[in-house]
């Protein structure tokens, strides 16, 4: 497998290769059992795959792009310091999105963490964006319809900030990244019924907050 | 009020099922019901508003750095066992350790299985004269002795570098929990002193220290 792809990858036109492997042309699976083997360029393949959509979603969930990189970094690291033990039950996607999700929840829970202490340190200054009631916005008529967006998208990114982070995980892997329920009831190790209930709950309180826009 | 509730339960059934067809009478109780058309739209609006987010994408440094991460941070993808360890050189380093370290106890222990060195032997080494001098001292002697050696305060024998005298007094037998040892006069360039030595002569320690004898004095103190 490794060496197939390396192969394909550094003789262009192999005369007798009617079914060469490439890493473009490899199933996730087969990408991964190709790192298990150690192989480098597997891995570089399974990050140029992954790395927007799980950048995109880390960031949907905390609203801070410096730590959305830095966990989706996070998240390849450890696909590969557990490429060994992976084993392909679930679709690759719902196995590296079940990554993503956790450090993102991890992260939350030591937001709050954090929150609360500063809450109890009277010098600290309490940062006003993080989980704050969601504004509303002011009802001017803005021309910029650029502007209009813009606050628009804000709104929205703020909005899902305030959601619980159980509800928001399963809104954002469906309403953002559009897995499936089954997908995301992997991702999140719970039934069906359970992420549709959550998505319900997600979709309702986001429905309250964002009024002005609906 | 209920009749609402089931209809907005079956348009969401709908979405989990692209393939479902709207369920039979939601059609007709959203033509005549306006707050579920409203929550209809509503919904839809919603999910028409989380799709049109803009696409966050990582920075153009993004592969390079998982690279750079992947060999800075190498130690927590290794073996658990050398995981602790925090870089290559380091985990290389504590391989040649181990190694030299099994080697080193294997040998020790090959070497206490080996014979003792003779006295001529011992007087030779270059470090660690006295232990050395004190077991081949210890070998000697017991090779002189077959028998359990005398009571210790009556047992000594007077050595010189590379020479032990072992008065014939001494060579009687002796129970058997007091053969653990035999006494020497240990005489150096500071002075003499009385040594007992265990039949293991590791850590043979002086049971009497004594100084040279001052002048118009007896020196023959080779026997106690
Ligand atoms: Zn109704």
């Amino acid at each position: 497998m490794s060496r197939l792809m390396s192969s394909a990858l550094s003789y262009p036109l192999p005369i007798e290769a009617p079914r060469v492997v490439t890493v473009d042309a490899a199933s996730d699976h087969e990408l991964i059992a190709a790192v298990q083997a150690g192989d480098e360029q597997a891995f570089q393949e399974l990050v140029r795959r992954y790395r927007n959509p799980i950048t995109n979603f880390l960031f949907r969930m905390l609203d801070d792009y410096d730590r959305a990189v830095e966990l989706a970094q996070e998240t390849f690291l450890r696909v590969y310091a557990n490429a060994a033990r992976y084993r392909a039950t679930f679709h690759f996607s719902t196995y590296i999105y079940r990554i993503a999700t956790n450090l993102a929840i991890s992260e939350l829970r030591q937001r709050r963490r954090r929150k609360l202490v500063s809450l109890f340190t009277p010098w600290s200054r309490h940062d006003e964006d993080e989980e704050t009631p969601l504004d509303i916005p002011d009802e001017r008529p803005l021309q910029d319809t650029d502007l209009i967006e813009r606050e628009r998208r804000a709104a929205v990114a703020r909005a899902i900030q305030t959601l619980p982070e159980k509800y928001r995980a399963a809104l954002v892997l469906r309403d953002v990244e559009g897995l499936s329920y089954d997908d995301i009831a992997g991702v999140l190790n719970i039934s069906e019924g359970t992420v549709k209930s959550r998505i319900n709950r997600a979709r309702g309180l986001l429905r309250d907050k964002l009024r002005a826009y609906l | 009020m209920a009749k609402c509730q089931v209809i907005r339960q079956q348009l969401e059934a709908v979405e989990y099922d692209p393939a479902a067809l709207p369920p039979s009478g939601a059609e007709a109780h959203l033509a005549q019901c306006a707050d579920c058309r409203a929550y209809a739209a509503q919904m839809q609006a919603l999910r028409a508003l989380l799709a049109e987010q803009p696409r966050i994408l990582p920075p153009a440094s993004f592969d390079a750095e998982v690279r750079l991460r992947l060999g800075r941070e190498a130690h927590r993808f290794r073996e658990p066992f050398l995981a602790w360890i925090p870089t290559p050189a380091l985990a290389a380093l504590a391989v040649v350790i181990v190694a030299t370290s099994a080697l080193a106890v294997r040998s020790s222990m090959q070497m206490a299985l080996q014979s003792p060195p003779t006295v001529a032997e011992a007087l030779a080494l270059p470090t660690l004269p006295e232990r050395a001098l004190a077991t081949a001292i210890g070998a000697q002697l017991a090779r002189d002795l077959p028998a359990s050696p005398a009571p210790l305060p009556r047992m000594a024998a007077s050595s010189r570098l590379g020479r032990v005298v072992m008065p014939a007094a001494m060579r009687r037998p002796l129970p058997a929990t007091e053969a653990s040892g035999i006494v020497v006069l240990w005489r150096g360039r500071s002075g003499e002193r009385v040594m007992r030595l265990p039949a293991i002569v590791y850590g043979a320690r002086p049971v009497l220290d004594r100084r040279f004898p001052a002048e118009g004095e007896s020196s023959d103190d080779s026997v106690f």
